[in-house]
């Protein structure tokens, strides 16, 4: 089946296809000018012969005429001979002289058609030639095909001075007699031919290979371009030629010089990406600060007043070093998923990690009084880059601790082989205008470009993030496959989900 | 056709060209020699060297003059257009009144020669001129003996009309023109002077392998040279010198070798009288 498809031309690479089409132009080029050569040469040959078989005819009957007046006819056997037969005695045309009563008075071939033989002796061309004779005064000019052949016929009356017909004359004049000539016409123009085939197909299959070389380079820029960033990088600046100029009149340099600029666009594009998501995460810390400061604050605030009472009495010891041991404690748990949330260490993801986000997030959540529902399903570690995972997850957290008003709920389970996650917040409602594009970003309120990183990086993992606005929640979905996926299949997948 | 066209201009074209030359001074500045058929006489190359031979012998510029037939020739003759012709045994029978009799050659040592009756070579079976009836015949001449006089004369020995014993008849004016006619197949049979088939032989073996020779008639007189009546002797006798003399050196002999002929022998006139007998035969006036 695939042999199949690769044998019909229109599956075959313009490497092939231009210069096989080019070459098979150049061929049937000088084919077709031989063919219209030789068939005009042949057609020019059979008008000639008519002529010249009219023209004969017509100096022939003058002659004869006398002759037949003198009944002469050794005369009139000379004159058709002279006319008939050739330097060498080979036959040129047959020629016959009919008298008024439609016998022979002479011939070209005596013995086959001899003096006195009557009209129905005639051979074919001849007798061809005896029905042509129908307008009087008149020489008249065709063409017969028989079994023998085809022939020019010619018919011309032999009228005397004073219009009295006194015989017919009838000549037939074989195509055998040029054909000797067409088949050495035709054998020059098929050497001609030839040669120019054989100049002609090389020159086409190499301008064709020209032709089809850039737009072969071009296919393969870009097929490369889409497969993944990583090869973008270098998809096009390598295959470029260095001569494509922006105001190149060739299309094929303009085209390349159009490609190249894409790809640089597109790598500027992907290095602000990049540049966007550390920012983004930069802000998501930043917005974390305060709850984390006051995660510390607290603590600290507890453990100078137990200091304090411990200076007035020390005999509280023990109960003081357990309050600034958890102190303590709770400071190096918040410091400590804090730390892990900057490090940008490649690992997999784990359950700690989500208990981090918790952590970070627990403070807000209290400080705008709301309950934060969190249901982690997972106990091991997931095939799943621990970074990116906790920086979507901890967006969406935030985003929803700000929109919230009571409720916030995190839900995190394996379905299969891929990581299910929501976050789900009974707030005001996520913008109506903004539902259908939910992760482009906007200026203003700050979940703007949260939202547009948290997208790009889901994406980036092969996996989707879906909103859905219901019943007064606001609900974000996001499916991360466990697997990760070969690159080819993942930027299919990316693409399929941005398109 | 043509050549013989061309041929006549020059040989006419030459004698005017030399009279203006000459001047009125010399009334006879060249002898006309005319040519019939009875040899081969469109041999060009030939006549102009025989020519300047008999010209050197006789110390006059000698002119061969040629026309169609053998009639064309004697009706020059008598009116003195021509000084001398090689013409038949026929015509000097009938017209000996205003000549006078040069020299009879000489055919394989004898002054005699046979008419031939041909064929087409495929034809094997026709021996005479009675197997021809109903056929196309070819003669030479109206004029000739053995192109005419003979084989009429034979058919009508036999007690047959010769109009009537062919389907058609008609005249080649000229021997080689009837062994073309019947080796083309245009004729069925012809009548041809023996002398002249039998050297054809030798100039043009190909086109004389298509004709079978089918009867020979008796001996007759060779066709004779004869010079008008009112020619001088002196001219006349300086004319038959040359040509007796012809075997007395080597060019005489190496042009009567491409005549195919033994010499020019002397005229006697009573040679002629087989030919007279046939004419009267025949019912020709004046023979």
């Amino acid at each position: 089946m695939q042999l199949i498809e690769r044998l019909r031309p229109g599956g075959w690479s313009y490497r092939v296809k231009v210069p096989l089409l080019m070459a098979a132009i150049s061929a049937a080029t000088a084919l077709a000018v031989s063919v219209a050569i030789a068939v005009s040469a042949r057609h020019w040959l059979r008008e000639d012969l008519k002529d010249h078989a009219a023209a004969v005819a017509e100096s022939l009957s003058r002659g004869l005429v006398v002759h037949m007046a003198r009944d002469d006819v050794w005369e009139a056997f000379e004159a058709v001979r002279a006319v008939a037969v050739g330097d060498e005695g080979a036959p040129r045309c047959e020629v016959v002289v009919l008298d008024r009563q439609q016998r022979v008075f002479v011939s070209s071939q005596p013995m086959r058609l001899p003096i006195r033989a009557p009209a129905d002796a005639l051979d074919a061309p001849l007798q061809r030639a005896a029905a042509l004779a129908v307008r009087p005064g008149d020489i008249s000019v065709g063409e017969a095909r028989t079994d023998e052949g085809t022939f020019s016929i010619v018919a011309a009356p032999l009228l005397s001075a004073d219009k009295e017909v006194v015989g017919t004359l009838l000549m037939s004049w074989s195509h055998a007699v040029f054909a000797g000539r067409y088949r050495e016409t035709l054998a020059t123009l098929a050497a001609i031919a030839g040669t120019l085939v054989v100049v002609l197909l090389p020159l086409g299959w190499w301008l064709g290979h020209r032709v089809a070389r850039p737009v072969a380079r071009v296919t393969e820029a870009l097929y490369r371009m889409g497969e993944d960033a990583a090869a973008r990088a270098t998809a096009y600046s390598g295959a470029a030629r260095p001569a494509a100029q922006p105001h190149a009149v060739n299309e094929m340099d303009r085209l390349e010089h159009a490609l190249s600029e894409l790809q640089r666009q597109l790598d500027e594009k992907d290095m602000l990406q990049r540049q966007f998501v550390a920012a983004d995460r930069l802000a998501a810390i930043g917005r974390m600060t305060a709850g984390v400061a006051h995660e510390i604050n607290n603590p600290l605030a507890g453990m100078l007043a137990a200091l304090s009472n411990l200076r007035k009495d020390p005999s509280l010891s023990t109960s003081t070093l357990a309050l600034i041991e958890r102190g303590l404690g709770q400071i190096r748990q918040t410091l400590s998923a804090l730390l892990i949330e900057t490090r940008s260490a490649h690992r997999e993801l784990s359950p700690v990690d989500l208990d981090d986000l918790r952590i970070l997030v627990a403070p807000q959540a209290e400080r705008k009084s709301v309950q934060l529902a969190w249901h982690c399903a997972i106990d091991q570690e997931l095939p799943l880059p621990a970074a990116p995972v906790r920086q979507v997850v901890l967006n969406l957290l935030l985003n929803a601790l700000q929109a919230a008003s009571r409720h916030v709920a995190f839900d995190a389970a394996l379905d299969g082989e891929r990581l299910q996650l929501s976050v789900v917040n009974d707030g005001r409602e996520f913008p109506a205008d903004r539902q259908a594009r939910p992760f482009e970003p906007v200026g203003g309120e700050g979940n703007g470009l949260g939202l547009w990183a948290s997208h790009q990086l889901v994406m980036s993992m092969g996996g989707a993030i879906v909103l859905a606005v219901e019943n007064g929640r606001t609900r974000f979905d996001v499916e991360l496959p466990l697997h990760p996926l070969p690159p080819t299949a993942a930027a299919t997948a990316r693409h399929e989900a941005t398109a | 056709m043509n050549r013989r066209r061309a041929l006549e201009a020059g040989l006419l074209a030459l004698p005017a060209a030399a009279a203006l030359a000459q001047g009125p001074a010399v009334p006879r500045r060249s002898l006309r020699f005319g040519t019939t058929p009875v040899f081969l006489d469109d041999q060009l190359g030939f006549l102009a060297r025989w020519a300047a031979y008999l010209s050197n012998s006789v110390g006059v510029p000698i002119d061969f003059v040629s026309r169609r037939s053998y009639r064309d020739i004697m009706v020059l003759l008598r009116s003195q257009e021509l000084d001398l012709a090689w013409i038949c045994g026929f015509p000097w029978v009938v017209n000996r009144a205003e000549l006078r009799g040069l020299s009879i050659p000489l055919y394989l040592g004898q002054p005699l020669y046979q008419s031939y009756l041909i064929v087409p070579a495929a034809d094997t079976g026709t021996t005479s001129l009675p197997d021809l009836r109903g056929k196309v015949f070819a003669y030479s001449d109206p004029d000739s003996n053995s192109g005419w006089l003979v084989p009429r004369s034979a058919l009508l020995s036999s007690g047959i009309d010769p109009d009537r014993h062919f389907a058609r008849s008609f005249y080649t004016w000229g021997h080689r023109n009837v062994v073309q006619a019947v080796a083309s197949g245009l004729a069925q049979g012809g009548a041809v002077d023996g002398y002249v088939w039998d050297t054809l032989q030798r100039v043009a073996p190909a086109l004389v392998a298509r004709t079978r020779v089918a009867w020979r008639s008796q001996s007759y007189a060779f066709p004779p040279l004869a010079v008008r009546a009112s020619l001088d002797e002196a001219t006349e006798q300086a004319l038959r010198r040359a040509l007796v003399g012809m075997t007395d050196d080597g060019v005489g002999q190496r042009l009567l070798g491409e005549l195919n002929l033994s010499a020019f022998g002397s005229f006697d006139e009573r040679a002629f009288d087989g030919i007279a007998k046939l004419a009267a035969l025949a019912g020709v006036r004046g023979a």
